[in-house]
């Protein structure tokens, strides 16, 4: 691959896989080096893709596994539950958005993965699924119990 | 408050110039990754400030009990004579499976007594296996350090009693030990297995009676008893997560059978010719300076998955109703399963019984609930 299909990749695809990562690892440095593992994965692949939409469900499956095998490593394995958003590139322009942002970082990973893909990326609960490895029904009861956590996070006045 | 109120939060999130460059460093170099920040995950806390001047607040996961049991079976205890043991020895369950199939419960039940306070704080139920997340601590703050709490619990479901002597409770244990780095913090789990016609289908309260519950230093230490206490919390089954399957696979007068696969276990069956089984041909061992006669053939079938690792037993079985009962394998991960008929009378030069019969399964037809 030339280095402007490498600049070319990365620059349509940079924000969605670091997003996806740093809503798994709550912390810039993992993100960053998910993004960086995913994105040398993909350049040295021999794939080719019938349209963007495979493409990016390939990176977004990638970046999905990199950040199991993270959860999976032993310092995760033993640091789990002290694991803290990283607060210092988040920007919040009203106390709404710090509130349902913190209500969905607050979610167990499988749950807010879930949100962050319905969501933010808009896939649907089949492209969901294929992404995550997991049934539809999986992925619709992730959904459907992730929104009751929300609510009772934020109250009624949570719309979903 | 709406989820564009994420999108938004979200949108502003991107990678550093640093992380660009590092990138294209390493793929001009195509060398193995370097972490590009080697602090990891304990020393990364930042001071945020929120735009419009709200507070700051960390947001941990709301991690259930499962989650702090993803390395359980990795946790040893030495014995006051040196020797290692799982801090469990009859813990077989593979929780990262089971905490990504589980429910958090959006408000733990708790029950305190004078001595011991334990909240149920996660459920995994696929209608046949019921395992409650458990958490406790006790009211006196563990001054004498135990490591250990046996919950030797019965369940009551539908008025009906389960308890140890049930035959599908020959797993069922009841227990907690100190979170790691704690004193006075404890996790576990409690554990049911439904005969068949017993299963869950819709939601159901169920009682949990501990009613004596034991401390120790550790599994092998000797028991303080503190008393007992009930929980009550109904459970919502996710059957879907129970693959009914129904596999039967046949050559040569072997069967195979797997019944059903979810996240806890495969249940499986077997049989073989039966001429492996009148024990009429005999051979010959020497065994304490005399030779003997045994039987030639002894046969039991070792399951594998597609990569060759051994599922293993989990030393219980399943009643399937009508007389027959299921052995219980870790579910595996690959499309195929392989099962070997062994003959446990004869070792081949590895000495590893010798496979008579070998049989491949194929499994990836089957959508997977999981």
């Amino acid at each position: 691959m030339s280095n402007d299909e490498m600049e070319l990749l990365y620059n349509k695809y940079k924000n969605s896989v670091y997003r996806l990562a740093f809503s798994y690892c709550k912390n810039t440095a993992d993100a960053e080096d998910i993004t960086q593992e995913t994105f040398i994965k993909r350049f040295t692949a021999d794939i080719k893709f019938s349209d963007e939409k495979s493409e990016m469900a390939w990176l977004m499956k990638v970046t999905v596994n990199k950040c199991k095998d993270l959860l999976k490593s032993i310092t995760y394995k033993y640091f789990y539950y002290a694991v803290s958003l990283e607060e210092a590139n988040l920007k919040y322009e009203s106390p709404e958005e710090s509130a349902v942002y913190h209500a969905v970082m607050e979610l167990s990973p499988k749950y807010r993965i879930a949100i962050h893909l319905y969501y933010y990326e808009g896939y649907s609960v089949a492209e969901i699924g294929k992404i995550l490895g997991k049934s539809e029904t999986a992925i619709q009861t992730r959904l459907y119990r992730a929104r009751n956590l929300l609510k009772k996070s934020l109250g009624e006045g949570m719309e979903l | 408050m709406n989820m564009n109120d994420y999108r938004k939060v979200t949108d502003r999130i991107e990678p550093s110039e640093r992380c660009r460059e590092e990138i294209f460093n390493m793929s001009k170099r195509r060398k193995n990754h370097i972490r590009l920040n080697k602090k990891g995950v304990a020393a990364i806390v930042a001071v945020a400030v929120a735009a419009c001047g709200g507070t700051a607040v960390f947001a941990a996961d709301k991690l259930g009990a499962f989650d702090k049991l993803r390395n359980i079976k990795e946790r040893t205890v030495t014995t006051d004579d040196g020797r290692e043991f799982p801090i469990n020895k009859f813990e077989h369950k593979d929780y990262d499976k089971i905490a990504d199939n589980a429910e958090i419960l959006s408000e733990p039940v708790t029950e305190n007594t004078e001595n011991i306070s334990i909240s149920i704080d996660s459920v995994y139920c696929d209608g046949r296996t019921i395992i409650l997340g458990i958490t406790g601590s006790l009211t006196d703050g563990n001054p004498e350090n135990y490591g250990f709490i046996n919950l030797a619990p019965e369940l009551e479901i539908n008025g009906r009693i389960y308890n140890y002597s049930h035959s599908c409770l020959s797993n069922a244990n009841g227990y907690m030990v100190l979170d790691e780095g704690a004193q006075n913090s404890f996790t576990g789990s409690i554990t049911l297995i439904l005969v068949e016609d017993e299963k869950l289908t819709e939601p159901t309260e169920i009682k949990v009676h501990m009613n004596d519950i034991c401390c120790a230093e550790n599994y092998f230490s000797d028991r303080v008893s503190i008393g007992g206490m009930t929980l009550t919390t109904t459970i919502t089954p996710e059957t879907s997560l129970m693959n009914n399957c129904n596999i039967v696979k046949s050559e040569d007068g072997f069967t195979a059978t797997i019944y059903d696969i979810s996240p806890t276990m495969m249940t499986v069956n077997y049989n073989y010719p039966i001429e492996y089984d009148l024990n009429e041909e005999k051979i010959e061992i020497e065994e304490s300076g005399r030779i003997i006669e045994i039987p030639k053939y002894a046969l039991f079938a070792m399951w594998y998955d597609a990569d060759g690792n051994r599922l293993k037993h989990l030393e219980m079985t399943v009643d399937m109703g009508n007389n027959i009962y299921a052995e219980c394998i870790e579910p595996p991960s690959t499309d195929t399963v392989i099962v070997k008929f062994c003959n446990l009378q004869q070792d081949d030069e590895n000495g590893m019984p010798v496979v008579i019969k070998e049989m491949t399964v194929d499994l990836s037809e089957i959508k997977s609930a999981e």
